[in-house]
């Protein structure tokens, strides 16, 4: 008995419309807020999935989301500069800090790799917390609407568009670097590093090219995220925050990558509601379902739908396998 | 500087060291025999002080506490590795995903089990000795003698035939396997005794540093910086960088305070420029 | 003229002595067999050529070029291609994938052209995927493109690698026990394939344990026995060299079925 099989850009068009409509859809101002969190979340996980499939596993994109967040937060409260400017000078800043961090770590082999990214993870926090400069413990408050002219985002409809906005711009930088030759060469990385390297591969610069992505487009997402909520703290941006990126990429299907991180963040944000768990259990929540999606969808979320959805865009574009032995 | 400072310091510094070479050698068992990338290994040490402290407080003996604990932990990872880690057949990341998730679980469980305050264990070798005019706490001295005795069974064991086959098994899994050796065995082997390393480091430091439920998040990055500078196949590597980041910590404090931490990854840093596979590391490159 | 001179070479690990101060040179267009019992360092040898290891001691020269302290992709730019001896493949890749990420190299156009796809690049990509279809019919695969590598044959993907090194368009081609493991059938297609290679004008590196293939495809032949090299001359020559004999044979330590 077949199961019937969807034509991808069916799938996609209808998808595409339900998001355009559903501020239509949804009455709750609660839903919308997760919405607009798992969107700003989804970026950095589809930041952590591209530096997963070149072989480097960080635990510190929280911090570069962070990054981003305190550039726009800083300029906008501190300089009084437009949120317009803020949004790309903060990817712009959070790139930058990629590039240096990456020029200085990526070739360390990957505990060292990860080791550093925990590091940062860690220090940043408590560096930014005695940064008085950047607000200290208390952090930056009162962190400037976004505004077109006179028309000020207020709504949580108007940020959700906003979100999406941004959640495309991103999709788009992605596809266009996973259909370029750069993506290819990402495959060939996360396929087999060294048979890449032998077929002349520079394995650092495309890894390279995947951590500065990915830290430019969580510093957008952390952009937003501070105009959204008006006020940021260092705790916001620690280790736990990466770690529960890492778990949305997991739930989400490791081998996919803009619908798994999407999905991964829908997913793990809106059960926590819905389910009325407490703050004080989210960890442990968090831990369990990672625990079970690893142990039984290894592929995701994504991973156990594509059996009922053809995907040929997805389906051609192989990282790292789900389940091969290791480095 | 004053001799009684310096002699202060290089005990704080001997007492960090030897939970961290604990820590440190039960990583490198974990890691380098059963190949799990444990990241929750430090929620295991931390475990181990909460046991041994809860125990302790409810009037057991010291001596029976720590070896509650160790075994404790032992049976932890033991199970950990049933459950989880072995299905996993050795995928790097998931295994990394599902410690993490564990770590959270571990630490998210203690705080809500015992509250998110520290617990202060009363040291059970009270008093103090005095040699010459130097006033030294008998505590710090235990807390050395008990890791130094726990290291040298741990040494006595890899000295025996189960510890010849521990170490094959962490050189080539294939040519242990080849030779007859269960691997299987010698894996759950070298997770329980890992972890239970970690479980009696925490315990051994307890009195010295009060058990909080996030303890096992600083001593993460410490045990990955000693295992990246030493080389994280290499036992004897853990246990000299342990003891000289133990010494670095408690100098670099008395110096530094809080840029203690950047000392400790400057010297990393400088480490990973000159040899990036660890001092006591085997070159990275595997056979093609 | 001489493409790839190594002078001096070695390779320690620790006190492990795998390459002891090995000096070679191999001619354009000639193919030259490294033979040797196991542990003779020659894989070893290979890696550091590749540039997969840095030799402790020594110069490689590749077109009068010292390419001693390159990494491995830069090498491959320069020309060098090996394959391995496990066989090591984009597993999840069709054939005809794996072949044209290989190509990869050869492409001009930089990073930023590449991601606009603009029309020179997508020029490019459509050479690649000729010049794919090109090797993937000359090494005989051309019917398998759509299989993924994983389900390949043994053989197939042996001869898979081949074509991932050739798509480099190299000009030094190093090929590492290239018949391992093959059925008698399967070998004498590979050396087949590997006689086409040649005739193409190809520089070719051997390493093979399997002596009829050996004695058959290569003009000369290197012999190595605890990292050095012990014997080189035409396969006739070696075959009859005492030295070379005793190695194979053994001194009662060494006791390997290669006669």
């Amino acid at each position: 008995m077949q199961l019937q099989k969807y034509p991808q850009w069916l799938l996609l068009t209808g998808i595409f419309l339900i998001l355009i409509f559903l501020p239509f859809l949804i009455t709750s101002q609660h839903l919308m807020h997760i919405l607009i969190l798992a969107g700003l979340e989804c970026i950095a996980v589809m930041g952590f999935i591209a530096q997963y499939n070149v072989r480097l596993i960080t635990f510190c994109t929280a911090t570069f989301w962070g990054l981003g967040a305190y550039a726009s937060g800083f300029l906008s409260t501190k300089l009084g500069m437009n949120f317009w400017f803020c949004l790309p000078l903060a990817g712009v800043i959070a790139g930058c800090f990629a590039l240096i961090i990456g020029l200085l770590v990526i070739r360390a082999g990957w505990v060292t790799f990860l080791m550093i990214t925990v590091v940062m993870a860690e220090i940043s926090v408590e560096a930014i917390g005695h940064m008085n400069l950047l607000g200290g413990w208390d952090g930056i408050t009162r962190i400037p609407r976004p505004a077109i002219g006179s028309y000020l985002f207020l709504s949580k409809a108007s940020y959700y568009y906003l979100t999406l906005a941004l959640v495309m711009v991103c999709v788009l930088i992605f596809k266009g670097l996973y259909k370029s030759a750069i993506g290819k060469a990402w495959t060939a990385i996360g396929q087999s590093p060294d048979l890449a390297e032998s077929v002349g591969i520079d394995l650092f610069k495309y890894r390279m090219i995947a951590y500065v992505a990915a830290g430019f487009t969580s510093g957008l997402s952390g952009s937003l995220y501070a105009h959204y909520v008006s006020y940021i703290a260092p705790q916001t941006f620690d280790i736990i925050r990466s770690l529960y990126i890492s778990i949305d990429a997991v739930v989400g299907g490791l081998g996919f990558v803009i619908s798994g991180p999407i999905v991964g963040s829908i997913i793990l944000r809106a059960i926590p509601e819905w389910l009325r768990i407490a703050d004080k259990y989210q960890p442990i929540f968090e831990g369990c379902f990672i625990i079970l999606c690893a142990l039984f969808f290894r592929k995701g979320v994504i991973g156990l739908l594509s059996r009922y959805v053809v995907r040929p865009d997805e389906k051609s574009w192989k990282g790292v396998s789900v389940g091969d032995p290791g480095d | 500087m004053d001799f009684k400072v310096f002699f202060q310091l290089l005990l704080n510094g001997l007492v960090l060291g030897s939970s961290y070479i604990l820590v440190a050698a039960g990583f490198t068992l974990v890691y380098g025999s059963a190949r799990v990338f444990n990241f929750a290994h430090g929620h295991f040490y931390m475990l181990g002080a909460f046991i041994y402290g809860g125990l302790v407080l409810l009037g057991l003996p010291w001596i029976l506490s720590l070896i509650i604990a160790g075994l404790a932990l032992a049976l932890f990872g033991y199970l950990s590795w049933q459950v989880i880690f072995r299905p996993l057949y050795f995928d790097v990341f998931l295994t990394v995903a599902t410690t993490v998730g564990l770590g959270l679980i571990m630490v998210q469980g203690v705080i809500v089990i015992a509250g998110e305050r520290d617990i202060v264990v009363p040291s059970v070798f009270k008093g103090v000795l005095t040699l010459g005019d130097t006033a030294v706490s008998v505590e710090k001295i235990s807390i050395v003698l008990i890791s130094l005795a726990v290291m040298l069974a741990l040494h006595l064991f890899l000295k025996s035939k189960i510890g010849k086959a521990l170490e094959a098994t962490t050189i080539d899994p294939e040519g242990a396997s080849l030779q007859g050796i269960n691997t299987g065995r010698m894996f759950v082997i070298a997770m329980a005794l890992g972890s239970a390393l970690a479980g009696i480091a925490g315990a051994v430091i307890v009195p010295y540093l009060s058990a909080q439920p996030n303890m096992g998040y600083p001593i993460t990055t410490t045990y990955l910086c000693i295992v990246v500078v030493a080389g994280h196949g290499s036992l004897k590597g853990a246990v000299v960088t342990g003891l000289l980041f133990g010494l670095i910590k408690s100098f670099g404090y008395h110096f530094l305070g809080t840029w203690d931490y950047t000392l400790m990854l400057l010297l990393v840093a400088v480490i990973m420029y000159l040899r990036p596979w660890g001092i006591w590391g085997v070159e990275f490159r595997r056979k093609v | 003229m001489a493409i790839l001179e190594i002078k001096g070479v070695s390779k320690h690990f620790g006190g492990l002595i795998a390459v002891d101060e090995v000096d070679l040179e191999i001619e354009e267009s000639e193919i030259r067999g490294i033979i040797g019992p196991n542990g003779a360092g020659k894989t070893t040898l290979f890696n550091v050529i590749s540039g997969f290891l840095m030799p402790t001691k020594g110069r490689l020269v590749f077109k009068g070029e010292d390419i001693t302290k390159l990494p491995v992709h830069a090498r491959v730019g320069r020309g060098i291609a090996r394959t391995f001896q496990l066989t090591n493949l984009f597993m999840d890749l069709t054939v005809f994938e794996n072949v044209s990420i290989s190509y990869h190299k050869n492409y001009h156009q930089g990073l930023v052209r590449q991601f606009l796809h603009t029309a020179r690049a997508r020029n490019e990509y459509e050479i690649c995927r000729q010049r794919t279809v090109e090797t993937l019919k000359f090494m005989g695969l051309g019917p398998l493109q759509n299989r993924l590598a994983k389900n390949l044959s043994y053989g197939h993907q042996r001869i898979l690698g081949v074509c991932i090194a050739l798509a480099t368009r190299p000009s030094l081609l190093m090929l590492d026990e290239p018949v391992a493991g093959m059925n008698p059938e399967e070998t004498l297609m590979m050396m087949e394939l590997i006689r086409k290679i040649r005739d193409g004008g190809m520089t070719l590196l051997l390493v093979e344990h399997d002596m009829a293939a050996v004695m058959n495809l290569c003009e000369r032949i290197s012999v190595f026995d605890y990292g050095k090299k012990i014997g080189e001359g035409s396969p006739n020559q070696i075959k009859t060299d005492k030295k070379v004999i005793e190695a194979y044979l053994g001194s009662g330590e060494n006791n390997n079925n290669y006669a």
